[in-house]
């Protein structure tokens, strides 16, 4: 892997010379992406040039597929941030088609800062690191909200028309991913698909929408400060009330607050304050929906990888015995 | 004879936790082998268990396809759609009720619960807008069984995954 990095980024850099990996370590988590951290440094012009860097690249097989995922997507959609207040990393490099790095890959910013190690900020965890990421944490919704997509170049992602085709959209993705991706049939999910299927939710509202906005995938510091948001790789045109359903979900409300947080109250008013747009709480809550029949349709995605042979990520076979926990809050809401 | 599966599964756990885990230094190493640890605990607790947890579901699945069967039988005249499942549906539980008697692998009968439950699916599908007015409270009866059975169901399945959760 080190060299096909240096014979890559030095096909990258046409001025570099004496092109140098170290410190090359697969990192823990990333279930849908490898991720790799390494420091890289060359020579131009004779000066000494440095980048510490996050390698993500698509595994074998995983949580997500990659056709879903491009990671020439996730890399525009970088570049496109780094204008926005929003904390993205630097998209540095691209392997668009895995020509050099055997998978498509991309190179990005590594950024100082530890994540949750779930995707809720503990209920334990300090209340003044809390106190300082919830205002940022919606901050940053905002501006990736209230982003120009089409100034920024992101219209290529494809904006749903008015009406109802946003939510149509993310419909007809996961439930095609349920059908072709897994293993199992899942009458509970079946009975979820028709509900949203019959509640499709109208809005003239597109935003470019994060896709995975949760705690588990900012980075922050000792301070409380978000030093980085990832996991881009689910971000597209749609309905901004889908980011908020998401956070919203009950699966990763830490002790009864969004995302571990805030309440949702909090949430829904510093957004209003914020984008000046009122939330809209039936969409608000088919996102919900849509949520855990997503992050259901994702972990069956993965054992599905797991079962066939094509991936040893352990965490793939546990992924799992997530979805009966999904299945209850699907119970409950939709009342079955 | 021993060591039986019981003996080797709890051995090789107790080996890997404390032999293997401490050793490695990896971090994604450390980490593929804290699921790895967690499989195993899985495993050892419901390895002699999985036969017994997917008979009942392929149980409760024929009972609730085979009601719905009964109970619809009348009242889907009016709809061609329904009564073709209905058969369909009728034949593949009566193969299921024969293919109970004999010795089958858990992941036989899990396969064939899979079949009995896109069957459940189906029907509910097909049946949630009604069956023609003659046909409301029956299928109404109906729906609310097969909910019941996915409660159930679930119920099972998350006391079956309660051992070597993953929460993430």
């Amino acid at each position: 892997m080190e060299e096909r990095l240096r014979t890559f980024l030095q096909s990258q850099i046409p001025g570099a010379t004496e092109v140098a990996i170290s410190g090359l370590q697969r990192r823990p988590g990333g279930a849908s992406r490898e991720s790799w951290a390494f420091d890289v440094s060359w020579k131009e012009d004779g000066k000494a040039l440095g980048r510490q860097c996050i390698l993500r690249r698509d595994p074998p097989a995983s949580l997500l597929n990659s056709d879903k995922t491009e990671r020439s997507f996730e890399f525009r959609v970088l570049e496109a941030m780094e204008s926005r207040p929003v904390s993205a990393p630097k998209a540095y490099w691209l392997d668009e088609k895995g020509k050099w790095l055997e998978r498509p890959s991309l190179i990005m910013e590594r950024v100082e800062g530890q994540p949750t190690p779930l995707p809720t900020y503990p209920s334990n965890g300090d209340p003044v690191i809390r106190q300082r990421l919830a205002p940022r944490f919606v901050e940053i919704l905002a501006h990736i909200h209230q982003s120009d997509w089409n100034a920024l170049g992101l219209s290529f992602m494809g904006a749903p028309k008015p009406g109802t085709a946003a939510a149509q959209q993310q419909v007809a993705l996961w439930e095609g991913a349920y059908r072709n991706d897994c293993l199992d049939c899942v009458p509970i999910l079946d009975a979820a698909f028709r509900w949203l299927r019959r509640n499709l939710p109208a809005t003239d509202q597109v935003a470019l929408v994060h896709g995975d906005y949760r705690s588990g995938n900012y980075l922050y510091d000792g301070t409380g400060r978000i030093t980085a948001m990832l996991d881009w790789e689910l971000a597209h045109l749609g309905d901004p009330m889908e980011d908020l359903g998401w956070a919203c979900m009950k699966f990763w409300s830490g002790g009864g607050l969004a995302v571990g947080l805030m309440p949702r109250d909090e949430l829904y008013r510093r957004y209003e304050e914020l984008t000046g747009t009122s939330v809209d709480h039936r969409r608000v809550s088919f996102y919900e929906v849509l949520g855990n029949v997503k992050m259901a349709t994702i972990a069956l995605t993965g054992v599905k990888s797991f079962c066939e042979g094509k991936t040893t990520h352990t965490m793939l076979a546990m992924v799992g015995f997530m979805v009966p926990r999904l299945l209850a809050d699907l119970v409950s809401q939709l009342d079955l | 004879m021993r060591p039986h599966i019981g003996d080797l599964l709890r051995g090789v756990k107790r080996t890997f936790g404390e032999v293997i885990v401490p050793s490695l230094t990896d971090p994604f190493a450390v980490e593929q082998a804290t699921f790895m640890a967690l499989v195993l605990e899985h495993i050892v607790a419901r390895w002699d268990q999985a036969e017994e947890f997917h008979r009942v579901e392929n149980t409760e699945l024929r009972q609730a396809l085979s009601e719905a069967v009964e109970r619809l039988r009348s009242a889907s005249q009016e709809r061609p759609d329904v009564r073709s499942l209905l058969e369909a549906i009728s034949r593949r539980v009566d193969e299921e009720d024969a293919a109970g008697h004999l010795p089958r692998t858990p992941e036989t009968v899990a396969q064939a619960n899979v079949a009995l439950k896109e069957y459940l699916s189906k029907l509910l599908e097909c049946i949630e807008d009604g069956t023609g007015a003659d046909g409301a409270s029956e299928t109404r009866r109906v729906v609310h069984a097969c909910h019941a059975y996915m409660k159930r169901q679930l119920e099972r399945e998350r006391e079956w995954v309660r051992i070597g959760e993953f929460n993430w």
